[in-house]
């Protein structure tokens, strides 16, 4: 909707979804357990209402404003109403655009990178509802950080040497002062792209995360870390086939004082990323090779920071919001996939300074994304068509090995391959009805060859979909999803400073999750609609003798009414 | 054209270059051994049968066949506390192995009491464990541990009061759930701010006498010594509470600080007396001075829950909330 005045124009943007949830849990978890819950039922409302106002063309101001609603309430008992994001954009001078509030900022792989939470480019639209609510309640906007702060821009164009430069610069707070102990942390950052001609492109990027002294009364514990990379581009065609080198290297500098324990330690880190790509445009193909080698030194929090707060087994995890606990009490329920993408408490929105813990069943090879430390190897890509073409395929494949050995001298080799197809029937059987079958697999193997410490972990991802619609606008949907991991592995244990190994825990691991869903989605329009599907979720532990008593089952009801515009 | 390819190609070559190591590996040693060729020559031997960490701390030792990854586990009979002491090499030695009566941070905060105390060594590879046990007394601890809320008993004792703003509503509840911080119980806060907009305050809940005035001698006259700490549960980035926490000298003087609600699940907080700003310069003691913080008359603590913005909910929770000396009950970045 817009409004328009002499003044000023007025328009609007927003979102309003319902979810209810009905869910019952059994297994052995709950076995002879009086105390906790077996059922559960939730719901709420919600209304994001976006105001835009443009007084002309310098300047818009956006507020994004917040009515939830939890179901249960009687009336408006229990609802709050808040802001959800406040951004001022506005051009300075017709030459320099600026942004000041809550923005979505991302740079490169190696230095501002939301990454991409395992594969799921194949899963069924069933469990990509439910992924695409946990990234919107969590400001996770593709690869973008969520970040509050200022950030300006401008584009100068020039008649020689060089085509023209982008310059970007950035400066947010990520964490703010508790006044007593910790300090007020500050990232500051930006980046200058040069196109030479269409031949060549540099760009120059910097990020840096620093402790403002003073900010609280505890001056004893300050941190900074500065990653300065460059990346480039040199594109030439040969034989009707753009081909492109590219490439970015960079280094990492991490310094932490403690007054306190009269401790100044400092880590440099650094790495390089190298590869080729070809867009052959005739079969509508993108073949992608590189190298990169990450050293074990690099810290790269805003790469590195993990969107999943997760832990290995039952180890460092958050608990689930639902069915937090069995056993009567004493034992929490284990983060499983389909919390994963379904329970948005579990997810992380600020950078962390240092490695966040994970869970190696899901994700062993690059749990913190191409800036994973100590990583080198080879890496190839291969993409054909997209989402609405015939077909869409994709095939990735890691070919990784350690920098260097992590507690003795024998590496780890990760190989890691995913992809899936994405076959659009309707347009093979030339209907204009919804008939969609997808398919994506993710094959992991950790192995290190050792008389003593040796390593060989291996988890498998498998989602299919398949998505028909019956009568107009309203689809039938089936998705699967199962992993599975088995195998041992040692779990690094780091402590706080510099993201130095502490000691190491032996994993042994042997389990498969499942998630089944039917259901059905009526589609008002493109982005708004109704789905209502019945969800079963089991978690098999295969090491019974070890882990007694950790088997479950979750059915649920899901009803999702989601309407944008 | 050659020029762009030249600067490209030195690039690449020195950023090569540079990555080169020397070392053979990082992090601690990972020795892994053969349980066949294994065997303890030694075994774990705690310093004393009985350790008083007021006078004095434990160590321990035991010999191996052969260097390997050795870890000891101390484990609380009664408490369940854990810490563990690691390290690499063919013997276990008293000095690497200084136990202060610190425990380890796990899924819940579990502190060693007056107990048994359970040592397990256990070597990175091997099943054979080796076992020593011995007594603790007067093991770390809160230096005032204001109440742990596990039950209806311990929340009776010292008595916290609670004082709701009129209309409003506020409520306190003493609640038991698996992912309590510590043990199963804590203490749920609700509240609506339903009084005229423009009016925030909807409840006040703490102690007048939770112990720490009995130990003014002990704190003397130094607020930077002394800790508040407590495990907070948050109402997430859109919450709508304003918690200060607030203590108060035996004198009038009130000093408060602001605590941030707004994280996602149970948080540990920890703050210093010094951190805390007065609000209420007071002081009834002719001898006293208004405005200073004099940690030997703390006499009390609350827990003040506003609505930020007015008339909204607070919906928050609270677990062992206690004062420690020296340094926060749990030491973190």
């Amino acid at each position: 909707m817009v409004l328009a005045s002499a003044q000023s124009i007025i328009y609007y943007q927003g979102l309003g979804r319902s979810e209810i949830d009905s869910d019952h849990i059994e297994g052995e978890f709950m076995d002879d357990d009086t105390v906790s819950d077996r059922r559960d039922l939730n719901g709420r409302f919600l209304f994001d209402l976006g105001i835009n106002v443009e007084p002309g063309k310098q300047l818009r101001a956006t507020a994004v404003l917040r009515l939830n609603n939890t179901f249960g309430g009687f009336y408006s008992q229990g609802s709050n109403l808040e802001f959800r994001q406040i951004l001022l954009q506005g051009v300075l001078a017709e030459k320099f655009n600026y942004q000041i509030g809550d923005m979505d900022l991302k740079l490169t792989p190696y230095t501002l990178f939301n990454d991409n939470e395992n594969y799921y480019e194949f899963e069924s639209d069933l469990f990509g509802i439910r992924r695409d609510v946990v990234n919107y309640e969590n400001f996770n906007n593709g690869n973008n950080w969520r970040l509050q702060g200022i950030q300006s821009s401008t584009t100068l164009k020039y008649d020689k040497v060089v085509e023209k430069v982008f310059v970007n610069a950035f400066g947010t707070r990520v964490r703010r002062s508790n006044i007593t102990t910790t300090p007020d942390r500050l990232l500051l950052g930006g980046n200058v792209a040069i196109t030479q001609s269409d031949f060549f492109s540099l760009g120059l990027n910097t990020v840096n995360m620093l402790d403002v002294v003073g900010t609280s009364n505890d001056t004893s514990l300050t941190y900074e870390n500065h990653v300065h990379t460059a990346n480039f581009a040199l594109n030439k065609t040969v034989a009707d086939i753009p081909l492109a080198l590219i490439g970015e290297f960079g280094l990492s500098n991490t310094n932490i004082q403690n007054a306190t324990a009269d401790l100044d330690s400092s880590k440099n880190g650094g790495f390089y990323d190298i590869g080729i790509t070809a867009d052959i445009k005739k079969i509508n193909t993108r073949i992608a090779l590189s190298y990169r080698m990450v050293n074990d030194a690099f810290i790269s929090p805003g790469a590195q920071s993990r969107r999943i707060l997760s832990g290995p087994q039952n180890m460092y995890f958050t608990p689930t919001t639902l069915f937090t606990a069995g056993l009567n009490g004493s034992g929490l329920r284990n983060q499983t996939l389909y919390d994963r993408i379904t329970d948005e408490n579990m997810f992380n929105q600020s950078l962390s300074p240092t490695l966040m813990h994970y869970n190696p069943a899901y994700n062993n090879v690059t749990p913190y994304g191409v800036a994973t430390p100590n990583r080198k190897g080879l890496s190839f890509d291969v993409n054909h068509g997209n989402k609405d073409s015939l077909l869409f395929a994709h095939v990735h494949a890691d070919l990784l090995s350690e920098t260097i050995g992590e507690g003795q001298s024998e590496r780890r080799n990760f190989t890691a391959i995913e992809g899936g197809l994405l076959l659009n029937v309707s347009k093979l059987i030339q209907t204009k009805r919804l008939l969609a079958l997808s398919s994506g697999f993710k094959l992991e193997q950790t192995k290190r060859a050792s008389n003593t410490t040796s390593v060989d972990l291996s988890s498998t991802l498998l989602d299919v979909g398949l998505a028909v619609e019956t009568f107009k606008k309203l689809d039938l949907l089936l998705g699967l999803k199962t992993v599975s991991a088995s195998g041992n592995e040692y779990y690094n244990l780091r402590g706080a400073d510099l993201n130095d190994i502490s000691n190491y825990i032996a994993l042994d691991m042997d389990f498969k999750e499942t998630v089944s869903a039917l259901g059905l989605r009526y589609r008002f329009s493109d982005v708004s609609f109704f789905t209502l599907n019945a969800n079963l979720i089991s978690f098999d532990e295969k090491q019974d003798d070890v882990y007694a008593k950790r088997d479950y089952t979750i059915s649920q009801y899901y009803f999702n009414f989601t309407v944008k515009f | 054209m050659r020029y762009s390819y030249f600067i490209f190609t030195v690039a690449i070559g020195i950023l090569l270059g540079s990555c080169k190591t020397d070392e053979d590996f990082i992090g601690p040693e990972l020795v892994i051994v053969d349980p066949a060729t294994f065997s303890f020559t030694e075994d774990l031997e705690t310093s004393n049968d009985t350790i008083d960490f007021e006078t004095t701390s434990a160590s321990f030792t035991a010999k191996f066949n052969q260097r390997v990854n050795w870890t000891i586990t101390l484990k609380g009979n009664t408490s369940g506390a854990i810490k563990t002491l690691t390290g690499t090499g063919e013997e276990i030695e008293t000095a690497n192995t200084n136990w202060d009566g610190s425990f380890d941070l796990e899924t819940k905060l579990k502190l060693f009491q007056d107990e048994k105390v359970i040592a397990t060594v256990s070597v990175l590879g091997v099943e054979e464990t080796k076992v020593d046990t011995f007594d603790i007394i007067n093991p770390l601890k809160p230096f005032v541990l204001l109440n742990g809320f596990n039950t209806p008993e311990e929340y009776a004792n010292p008595i916290f009061f609670i004082s709701g703003d009129t209309p409003d509503i506020f409520t306190v509840s003493q609640e038991t759930s698996a992912d309590a911080p510590e043990g199963e119980g804590f203490i749920s806060l609700y509240g609506k701010d339903i009084a005229p907009s423009g009016e925030y305050f909807i409840g006040n809940f703490g102690t007048n006498n939770g112990g720490v005035y009995d130990k003014k001698q002990v704190l003397k006259n130094s607020a930077d010594e002394l800790y508040l700490n407590f495990f907070l549960k948050g109402e997430g980035p859109d919450g709508t509470s304003k918690l200060e926490v607030q203590f108060e000298e035996l004198f009038g003087d009130i000093f408060s600080v602001e605590v941030s609600t707004k994280h996602t699940g149970w948080k540990f907080v920890s703050i210093p007396y010094s951190g805390f700003i007065n609000n209420w310069a007071m002081d009834s003691n002719p001898a006293g001075q208004a405005g200073v913080r004099e940690a030997n008359l703390v006499k009390g603590m609350g827990f003040i829950c506003s609505s930020l913005p007015s008339r909204k909910e607070l919906n928050i929770a609270i677990d062992y909330a206690c004062l420690t000396i020296g340094k926060p009950l749990i030491e973190t970045e």
